[in-house]
Order: C-alpha cells, then sequence, then structure tokens
C-alpha cells in the first residue's frame, strides 16, 4: 500500500502500482488509464 | 381544603407527568423503531443516520434495466450478459466460484471485464438493480462481491487489479471544504470526517451523484464490517487516510466505493466510502 509523507511525497512501499517506490501522480494516472483499457479489452 | 389554584396546580401537573410519560415512552418506542429498521425492516426510510450529505438515494430498477441504444455497444452487451446472469445464477453458484483456488480463468475475466465497463459507464446502475424482481435470483452486487473473493484468493492477481475491480469510483478531486463533526445524540455513526470536492478528473465512473460529500464515519465504517461482513474496510483513520488518498496542491486522486445502506422495493440508499 502506499503512503504519504507530511510533505506530500508518495511513497509506495509495496510498489502497490508496479511503479517503483515514488511514483508520480501523472504515472499513477497513466498506470490505472492504461490498466483499465487493458482489462476492457479482453477478448472474452 | 384545595383551593381552585391548587385544583389547576395539580392538573397541569398531571398532564406534565402524563405528557412526559407519554414522550418518555415515545422516546423508547422511536429508539426501538430505529434498531428494528436498521437491522430487521426492509420497507421503510433510512433509519438514524444522521444527515450528514453523503447518504444517496435512488429509485430501485425492479425489473431488467431498461437499455438506450445510444449505449455504448460494450455496456448494452454487458447489461445483456448480466440479466442472463442475474435470471440464471444463485448464491450458491457464487459461493463456488469464490472457493475455487485455480487462477482466475476466462468467466471470472469475463465478470471483471464487464463490471469495469458497466461500472465506468454508471457506478449507479448496479446498485439499484432489484435482486427482489421475482425473475433473479441474486444481484449484481453479489456478483461483484463474488468476483472480488475470488480475486482475493488468486494471488495471482495483483493489488492494482483488485482496486480497480472493487472501487465505483477512481478520480482526481479538488477538495472544496473539510470538517470534522460531532453528534452525540446520533443512534450510530457519532463522529464523521466530511470532505466536500469537485472532481477535476474521473478514470472510474462517469456519473456522479450531484452533490459530491465524501464521509468517513467511523462508526458507520464499523456498523459494515459488522452488517456485512465486508473486511475490505479499516476501522483505523489513520491508515485509511495515509492508504487511500495521495495529496498533490489541493488535489487527490482517490479510491470510492458505494457503500450500500440498504434497498427497498422502491428506494435504495447508498453512501461513499474509501476502498481500501
Amino acid at each position: 500500500m502506499y503512503r504519504i509523507s507530511s510533505d506530500g511525497t508518495i511513497s509506495d512501499e509495496t510498489n502497490y502500482f508496479g511503479l517503483g517506490t515514488s511514483p508520480a501522480l501523472t504515472d499513477v494516472k497513466n498506470a490505472i488509464e492504461s490498466r483499465m483499457a487493458e482489462i476492457k479489452s479482453w477478448p472474452y | 381544603m384545595c383551593n381552585a389554584l391548587d385544583i389547576i396546580r395539580f392538573v397541569m401537573h398531571v398532564l406534565s407527568c402524563t405528557f412526559c410519560h407519554a414522550r418518555f415512552v415515545m422516546h423508547v418506542l422511536s429508539c426501538t423503531l430505529c434498531f428494528a429498521l436498521l437491522f430487521v425492516s426492509s420497507n421503510a426510510q433510512i433509519p438514524c443516520l444522521p444527515r450528514y450529505g453523503s447518504v444517496y438515494s435512488s429509485a430501485t430498477i425492479p425489473k431488467e434495466y431498461p437499455l438506450d441504444l445510444s449505449m455504448p455497444a460494450e455496456v448494452i452487451a454487458g447489461h445483456k450478459a448480466l440479466d442472463n446472469i442475474l435470471k440464471t445464477a444463485t448464491l450458491d453458484d457464487l459461493t463456488a466460484l469464490e472457493q475455487v483456488r485455480t487462477p482466475v480463468g476466462n468467466t471470472v475475466r469475463a465478470l471483471m471485464k464487464y463490471n469495469l465497463i458497466l461500472t465506468d459507464y454508471d457506478p449507479f446502475v448496479l446498485h439499484r438493480i432489484a435482486g427482489m424482481h421475482r425473475s433473479y435470483m441474486i444481484r449484481p452486487l453479489d456478483i461483484k462481491l463474488a468476483i472480488l473473493e475470488r480475486v482475493r484468493r488468486d494471488s495471482s492477481t495483483s493489488n492494482f487489479i483488485r482496486a480497480l475491480i472493487g472501487s465505483e469510483y477512481i478520480a482526481i478531486i479538488k477538495i472544496d471544504s473539510i470538517y470534522k463533526l460531532t453528534d452525540t445524540s446520533a443512534a450510530m455513526a457519532r463522529t464523521a470526517t466530511i470532505a466536500h470536492f469537485t472532481v477535476v478528473d474521473s478514470l472510474l465512473g462517469k456519473v456522479y451523484p450531484s452533490s459530491l460529500v465524501f464521509d468517513a464515519r467511523q462508526e458507520s465504517v464499523e456498523w459494515a464490517l459488522h452488517g456485512d461482513g465486508d473486511a475490505l474496510f479499516s476501522t483505523d483513520q489513520t491508515i485509511r487516510e495515509a492508504s487511500l488518498i495521495m495529496p498533490l496542491p489541493g488535489q487527490y486522486l482517490i479510491f470510492l466505493r458505494f457503500m450500500m445502506l440498504r434497498s427497498t422495493i422502491t428506494t435504495t440508499y447508498f453512501s461513499l466510502a474509501p476502498n481500501v
């Protein structure tokens, strides 16, 4: 799970989003959107 | 000897006591009724919960969801598939689905896919479709919970996927106001942290309640834990705040899910809660 320090820095200790331990919000947003697109395109 | 004033005082005293007694009886009845409504009744208004602004209501959809040709094809396909599942699957089927120990297969993946598509189109819909319609054996919510339990048991499914499937909303929001509230007279949910916010960018869930409020009610969370056994909620406010919201200058990325309070034949009541 990710955590936030008092200065607003993201610390993703468990690599929750698979983006390393200090992801930028833009990267997190892109990861969410691309993962959603991937699931929606599953051929089932 | 009693004079007229004494008699009047006596009558007033009797009336006052009777009124007090009546109020007491009404209070007891009211409290009893509140608890009864909370835990037993299925047809009354949502009782007892304070009006914090984060309890939403919407008309229950009594039958099949009315399809609209303006909907995207994948949404129509999802609703048709959902309708078939609701008519044919039972709770036993969902339990069996949850308990399979092999990695998630195509059936569950298809359920995950269409759950995501329908939720993204309108998160309200899946929670408004009534389970008591005679041709439906289960509710859409039952399917969602089964999917979540199934992927929870599958170690190959990442937490990231679980967060996507388990959320109704993923959004970047701007906090307009935040305050803490204490209501010692409330039967439940006496303390709350209330945040009013504006959606800046919606990643999941395109339809929102008209007035958005995020409500972290400690006791309502406990109620949810005890009420439906949903272990996704944490009652630890510190953990919840640290793990769910990513602060930016004035903006946050937040994962939310509906917390269904209750559903009647005509009305379904929701609140919004963090998805842990």
